[in-house]
């Protein structure tokens, strides 16, 4: 291959490169446009590929079960609600009749923000087959309920599983343990659900999470039995949607979104949804919605399941107590059973068993990325992360631009400043939450963190130190709309590839906000106006403004508002959740939000109030 | 100008302040260690100061460290530990910032008055001060580099000779440095003897300090020439000897090694007049191919490319390259997140993101061979380039 020679050094750049160049003006509409006809072709559920089982070894899943243990249903029921206040010696007693190990374990928070503790109670079929290698995990709830039917159903649903473990201990297939968790819910908060059975994971896997920081936020009991590897989890409870639809199928729920963007596998959940619709002739609602697969015209809008799920795996931090298993990668889902097909509970809870006893290795990696579109469509990772990728692309366009432009490569010290003053938030405003809770010296954290996050110090840095017009100032200011092009690319794709929800919401208003105020503005006017427009579109203002619109668009998890813009109640309320998340379960939302969010809205400032001179300025300049 | 002058005017370019940031940057660093001890990324069999404290133990309980598999580093080294942990067990950190800073400095001084880029790129690189902050051994390696590469400015060959021949008894892979000697001891083959000489004297002080036994050599050179060790790193070999099926195991060993060892030849027979350009890519060619790196070995090629400043106009991939090293850097703990952690990606993941890290690397070394080519253009034919000229390679 031979090269164009050009003056001065180097060689001429390529013709198509040019041609690119040339549609920068105009590269961001035409790449939402190209983005938004991509989305409505391959999350339209029409078009995705079909579930299927993809590993034979799950196939036992699908043989006759046998279930016969109807009876023990109502007698194990009737003596939960005789002994409310005792359910966890209820429990441990019918497994001890049964001859089956069943121990208690207590636990506390470590930590003085996040006042937890309670008792969870386990116990062990062991396989006749096993050499104590692997189990496999079956979860339910005990205890609480905000209304006495809700403290029924819970009783009902651990009757049944129970029952199922009274069949299930004379069966001698079983090639991996199965053990039972029941997790104590009595407080009747979420938070403090998935504490108890974070701290029951924690002692099982003798380790802290992955996640976890160095403190340690649980103290719990340890375990007195134990067996390997889990090979994946199913919690049951009862089904919160709608039981019936129109067409009076039987609906079940599946929900299988985990910490920081992880999903169950697919094959899980297709087994789950094979075995519903062939054994119990039921449906499987997603996101709270049951779609069914062969008739969308006549149904709700098709894109709604995979806009929950995209939202829901970028925004949800911990969905159910499935997310906490995937703390200590054990693939999971939660099961919502409807309480009313007693017999055939036990037949689907036996059906799972049954497949993941017969699982030959690990579930496969290949189907833990994907949206759902319903219970037998989804649309695999190949097909929608060049959304993200087409989303992001004018700021690749524009980055090379700036780079042809660049004379002189200057980092700006207010890239260390910025992304400092968002560590020493994140540390900060953790370590408050973690020593002293939400109020410090009858300060609401909250309050403060908001504060500090509105101050524009980029504002404040151009004006102190970039304000004299310099050569040096200019090519700080041009490196740095590169970096944040690069940088806001760099975050957006690696982001994807974890938690592609949060990436496309994030790009969605990541990317015309840099590219707007990273474009060189002539006018002083234009500046001023989009430096206005800047500050009113802080990652917290944004953020709220999100929560209240989206969750109301989507109406999911639950609306939080009614077209309001913002709402102050709601930041402090988003704030606290992503420091306990952080805290408890190891998110990454607030991590991500100071240390990313921040930064890059901070350095927005230095590029959205500079304008570029004209030549003759730049001459001048060359001449300083 | 005078002592007390210089010292002024270091203070009036900020330098102080400089330094005494890195030096706090990486005192941070040391609190928050425990985010990259177990870092595939930053360690290696090599360079990783747990496997060294893991021979310094054997050695104190009175077992062969060689007798196994898992430790890789010569007597010298094991024994250096031994005796610092033993008399300032304390003063391990203190002592890799000095090392660290030492070697921002000498660069500093190397790229000379002017510019400070090379002391910037290396100050204030995450990676060198994440490495720092784990006390991995990339950082004596590159204090060892930095003087390499000043001593060769100033064209001491012998203190060069002696410096490779030393380094190179811990990795075998900088005897490819050799070739860049024949630069500075005006093209006589001495220093080369010199170099090698040096290197089976400090064999020979390894077979001493190893109770007059050659038992180090199979766990130093063998695991490097043959590839045993093949847990994950950045490098390009593990991946390739995981898969690879055993019969043809001894056929590619051959291949890869050869071809390393052959590379320095077309390389200088095409850098000939150019001497810091040499030792640049044959250091990269070093980083690129050992079978064992960290991110950290790199880092110092890279602060070294500011001292190329009269070649900057002339290269092509001056956004593609460092792009791509950055992303890729950025997508290992993602790709690894994604094999390790979530199950939802394999180890092709992980290997994707160091393969093309690598092709990077091999990136910016074909464009200083094509900087060099395309700058010797204009020196010999600068007068006569026509518009349109067109430029193909070929040996002149």
């Amino acid at each position: 291959m031979n090269f164009v020679l050009v003056e001065g050094g180097g060689v001429e750049t390529p013709p198509i490169l040019r041609k690119i160049l040339r549609l920068r003006k105009i590269a961001l509409i035409l790449a939402g446009i190209a983005a938004w006809y991509y989305a409505s072709v391959v999350l339209n559920p029409e078009n995705m590929e079909n579930t299927r089982i993809s590993e034979h070894s799950l196939m036992p899943g699908l043989v006759t079960a046998k279930f016969d243990k109807t009876s023990m249903i109502a007698q194990i029921f009737s003596d939960l609600s005789e002994n409310p206040k005792n359910i966890q010696k209820t429990i441990c007693g019918y497994f001890h009749k049964w001859d089956l190990s069943c121990h208690s374990q207590k636990f506390r928070s470590n930590v003085p923000g996040i006042q937890i503790s309670g008792e969870n109670v386990y116990a062990w079929i062991r396989g006749s087959r096993n050499d104590g290698g692997e189990a496999q995990l079956i979860g339910v709830k005990i205890g609480g309920g905000r209304k006495k039917s809700e403290a029924e159903l819970r009783n009902l649903i651990i009757a049944q599983v129970m029952a199922f473990a009274y069949y299930a201990k004379d069966q001698v297939y079983w090639s991996r343990d199965i053990l039972f968790v029941f997790i104590d819910a009595t407080s009747n908060s979420d938070d403090s659900t998935n504490f108890a059975f974070d701290a029951f994971l924690q002692e099982y896997h003798l380790t802290h999470s992955n996640y976890s920081t160095p403190t340690t936020v649980i103290h719990a009991e340890q375990l007195k039995e134990q067996c390997g590897l889990l090979i994946a989890g199913i919690v049951y409870e009862p089904v919160k949607w709608p039981r019936k639809s129109k067409k009076d199928t039987r609906i079940m729920s599946a929900a299988m979104n985990g910490i920081n963007g992880q999903q169950a596998n697919l094959d899980l959940f297709n087994s789950a949804a094979k075995i519903a619709h062939q054994k119990l002739s039921a449906g499987m609602a997603l996101f709270g919605i049951y779609q069914d697969p062969h008739s969308y015209s006549t149904q709700a809008w098709p894109y709604l399941i995979p806009l929950r799920a995209i939202y829901g795996q970028g925004f949800v931090a911990v969905e159910g107590l499935h997310s906490v298993l995937g703390k200590y990668s054990v693939p999971a889902l939660t099961i919502g059973l409807d309480h009313t097909m007693g017999p055939e509970n036990g037949i689907f809870i036996e059906s799972m068993c049954r497949m993941l006893n017969n699982a030959l290795e690990r579930l496969h990696q290949s189907y833990f990325m994907y949206i759902l579109g319903d219970d037998m469509h989804f649309a695999s990772i190949a097909y929608y992360l060049p959304i993200l990728g087409i989303i992001s692309a004018p700021l690749l366009i524009s980055a090379y631009a700036e780079w042809r432009e660049i004379q002189q490569i200057r980092l700006s010290p207010f890239i260390y400043i910025a992304h400092i003053i968002g560590a020493l938030q994140f540390t900060g405003a953790t370590y408050a939450y973690a020593n002293f809770g939400a109020k410090i010296f009858d300060t609401n954290l909250a309050q403060l963190f908001i504060l500090s996050s509105i101050i524009p110090f980029g504002l404040i840095y151009n004006f102190v130190v970039l304000a004299r017009k310099s050569a040096e100032n200019q090519a700080e200011i041009r490196f740095t709309r590169l970096f944040l092009q690069l940088l806001t690319c760099l975050m957006l794709g690696c982001l994807g590839l974890v938690n592609f929800g949060l990436a496309l919401f994030g790009a969605i208003f990541a990317v015309p906000l840099v590219f707007v105020m990273t474009f060189e503005s002539t006018s002083r006017a234009r500046s001023y106006i989009r430096t206005i427009f800047l500050f009113f579109a802080n990652p917290i203002f944004l953020l709220t403004f999100s929560a209240i619109n989206l969750q109301q668009y989507l109406e999911y998890p639950q609306k939080v508002g009614e077209n309001a813009i913002f709402d102050l109640n709601l930041a402090e309320n988003l704030i606290y959740r992503a420091i306990r998340e952080h805290l408890l379960f190891g998110s990454a939302h607030f991590a991500l939000f100071c240390l990313f969010a921040q930064p890059v809205w901070n350095l927005l400032f230095l590029t959205a109030i500079s304008t570029t001179n004209n030549e003759i300025d730049d001459e001048k300049m060359k001449k300083e | 100008m005078s002592g007390w002058q210089k010292i002024k005017q270091i203070e009036n370019d900020g330098f102080l302040f400089k330094i005494s940031f890195a030096i706090v940057l990486r005192s941070i660093a040391f609190q928050y260690s425990h985010l990259f001890a177990e870092r595939v990324e930053l360690n290696s069999p090599f360079y990783s100061f747990n496997h060294l404290n893991d021979g310094v133990a054997l050695l104190e309980d009175g077992f062969d460290p060689y007798s196994g598999n898992d430790f890789n580093l010569p007597p010298i080294s094991l024994y250096a530990l031994y005796f610092l942990q033993k008399y300032v067990p304390n003063l391990l950190p203190t002592l890799w910032i000095l090392m660290d800073i030492s070697t921002a400095l000498i660069l500093s001084k190397i790229s000379g008055t002017k510019t400070l880029m090379p002391f910037l790129f290396y100050a204030f690189n995450p990676i060198s001060i994440a490495s720092c902050s784990i006390l991995s051994l990339t950082i004596p390696q590159n204090l060892l580099i930095a003087m390499i590469f000043w001593a060769y400015r100033l064209d001491y060959s012998k203190t060069v000779a002696i410096l490779i021949g030393f380094w190179s008894s811990f990795t075998l892979y900088p005897l490819l440095l050799i070739f860049s000697l024949i630069f500075v001891a005006n093209h006589k083959i001495s220093a080369v003897f010199l170099a090698i000489l040096a290197f089976f004297a400090a064999n020979l002080v390894n077979f001493v300090l190893n109770e007059w036994s050659w038992s180090f050599l199979d766990s130093t050179y063998q695991v490097i020439l043959n590839f045993t060790n093949i847990q994950p790193n950045v490098g390009l070999h593990w991946y390739f000897f995981v898969q690879v099926f055993e019969h043809f195991r001894t056929f590619y060993t051959s291949a890869f090694t050869i071809l390393y060892f052959f590379m320095g030849i077309p390389l200088t027979l095409i850098i000939r007049n150019d001497k810091e350009m040499h030792f640049i890519s044959i250091l990269l060619l070093i980083t690129t191919f050992f079978p064992y790196p960290t991110l950290n070995s790199a880092t110092i090629c890279l602060a070294l490319l500011p001292v190329l400043e009269k070649y900057r106009n002339y290269f092509r991939y001056t956004l593609l390259v460092p792009t791509t090293l950055i992303t890729t850097i950025a997508l290992m703990p993602v790709m690894w997140h994604m094999w390790i952690v979530s199950s939802s990606g394999n180890a092709n993941f992980f290997f994707g993101a160091t393969l093309t890290y690598n092709v990077a690397l091999i990136y910016l070394i074909m464009d200083l061979i094509f900087v060099y080519s395309r700058r010797q253009i204009d020196v010999l034919h600068g007068d006569s380039i026509k518009k349109q000229a067109k430029f193909g390679y070929s040996f002149y």
